[in-house]
């Protein structure tokens, strides 16, 4: 607790991003904004025959630039990733030379990267049963948070969550509480997950969650459009410094956004499918824990997969939930510029948020072209609008029923 | 291969991954009838594409609703196959 027993106001004082879209917070805001895609046909390994051809790559994204040559072959493309992300959100809230990030925390969530970086060492071991030194500390799902404390000099709380797609969402939550109850002042957290190798992709496949417009990669995901038929698997980092608001006054530094509350809630109900109550649960705690009522939402970043279930039980929680005035909350999805970031999704979309209270511009959903009688809301398609916004809510449902909620505020 | 050995070879898969007695199995059937939910489906058309070499696109998956659709359409799959 702070002073006098008062919870601490949680503020952001830096973002960083790796993303689709490009490297950098303010290249994958323009992007965001402009309505471009992140969405391509995948090269980096052969997909001729395949059902799913597409993926979201990083963009603007040069390791070599920014990691010595041992870093590079330490650090999976996971761990890459949230280095280059948090060099930018440490720098922006000038901590890079500040001995106060000593105390800082390290929160990331992660999801199927561990799986994928050590998908090269599975096959090697089959080839010749021998595995490389590197292989457990370069996979480990701690690997990318762990790179950060060390590089950074952060010798607070050191851990890695996975919730599935709601990781991030989660990280950041729990990084919220921490700050609100003083148990830590400042918190290096988001995600990272790089997850578009052969076998991971064929798996998503085999669910038949992932779109299969591979003959047209651009406009592949189309969130809550009529015509969705699924997500595309994206690869990226979204780091955030949170930090309590008196730690940022007394250090001098500019307040970029707020978080003002985090929800929870688990469907208990099913590995895959989603569940309406479940979600409403989520975005209700997230409203309570902000100390506001549903009129006091200005925007909603929705999780959005472009899968036809999601989409449309997703905006059957938002109407349970928000009543007659759903309708006039801009509800957007940028899964279809960025793809599915997975682990990462949820730290991206909330940094998208923390922008959108910051420039009172609220990105479009890319790629919708066709009213669904199941999805009826405001996803602002084609092109963004300028409005005042002072709070968003953030979504992330997962695989396994994970839900978690950030309600994001303007900083004054 | 007849439309009887694809409904044999269907059912095949199904008892073995749903352990349900193969008897219990007609073409009216309701796969949810037999415990079948979303991820069961989309696992079992993964097998048939397996078993029967062939593709079945996901939009036909989302439509099967009996065991009788299951065998239409692998049968038309293995015929236009053949």
């Amino acid at each position: 607790m702070g002073a006098g027993g008062m919870r601490e106001s949680v503020v952001i004082t830096g973002m960083g991003v790796v993303s689709p879209l490009g490297t950098g917070v303010d290249t994958f805001w323009e992007s965001l904004v402009a309505g471009s895609t992140g969405l391509r046909a995948i090269t980096a390994f052969d997909v001729s025959g395949r059902r799913v051809q597409i993926g979201a790559p990083p963009a603007g994204f040069d390791p070599d630039a920014r990691l010595s040559p041992r870093d590079s072959q330490r650090l999976s493309l996971s761990s890459q990733m949230a280095v280059v992300a948090a060099e930018e959100a440490l720098g922006q809230a000038r901590l890079l030379d500040d001995d106060e990030r000593r105390g800082a925390g390290v929160i990331l969530g992660a999801s199927m990267t561990s799986v994928a970086a050590s998908e090269p060492y599975h096959k090697k071991y089959y080839e010749t049963s021998k595995v490389s030194a590197v292989g457990i500390p370069k996979c480990m799902n701690n690997a990318a948070a762990s790179a950060l404390s060390i590089r950074f000099g952060l010798h607070g709380q050191l851990f890695t969550l996975d919730a599935a797609c709601a990781s991030s969402t989660h990280a950041i939550g729990i990084a919220f509480l921490l700050i609100q109850s003083g148990i830590q002042s400042i918190v290096v957290t988001g995600g990272s997950d790089a997850t578009l190798n052969p076998v991971l992709l064929e798996g998503w496949s085999a669910l038949r969650v992932l779109s299969e417009c591979n003959d047209d990669p651009e406009h592949a995901c189309k969130p809550f459009s009529r015509d969705r038929d699924g997500f595309v698997l994206g690869e990226g980092a979204g780091v955030l410094v949170l930090e309590s608001e008196s730690s940022a006054r007394a250090r001098g530094v500019p307040i970029l956004a707020r978080v003002l509350g985090y929800g929870f809630s688990s469907d208990a109900h099913h590995l895959t499918a989603p569940s309406e109550d479940g979600q409403v649960e989520a975005m209700e705690r997230a409203l309570v824990s902000a100390g506001l009522s549903p009129e006091a939402i200005d925007h909603i970043n929705a999780h959005g997969t472009g899968t036809p279930l999601n989409d449309r039980i997703e905006t059957s929680a938002v109407k349970k939930l928000f009543g007659t005035r759903a309708g006039s909350i801009p509800v957007v999805s940028i899964k279809g510029a960025v793809g599915h970031l997975l682990g990462a999704a949820g730290a991206v979309e909330a940094i998208a948020s923390a922008l959108t209270t910051m420039h009172d511009r609220v990105p479009p959903t890319r790629n919708y072209r066709e009213q669904d009688p199941e999805c009826d809301l405001d996803y602002v398609p084609g092109v963004a609008r300028s409005m005042t916004v002072r709070t968003v809510l953030s979504n992330s449902f997962a695989f396994g029923g994970s839900n978690a909620c950030l309600v994001v505020g303007k900083a004054a | 291969m007849t439309e009887h050995e694809v409904t044999e070879q269907a059912r095949a898969v199904l008892v073995r991954r749903l352990k349900v007695d193969p008897s219990t199995i007609t073409p009216e059937t309701n796969i949810e009838d037999l415990g079948v939910d979303s991820l069961d489906l989309v696992t079992l058309a993964g097998e048939f594409e397996e078993v029967f070499s062939i593709a079945i696109p996901t939009k036909e998956i989302m439509k099967i609703r009996t065991f009788g659709d299951i065998v239409g359409q692998l049968s038309s799959k293995v015929g236009a196959a053949a």
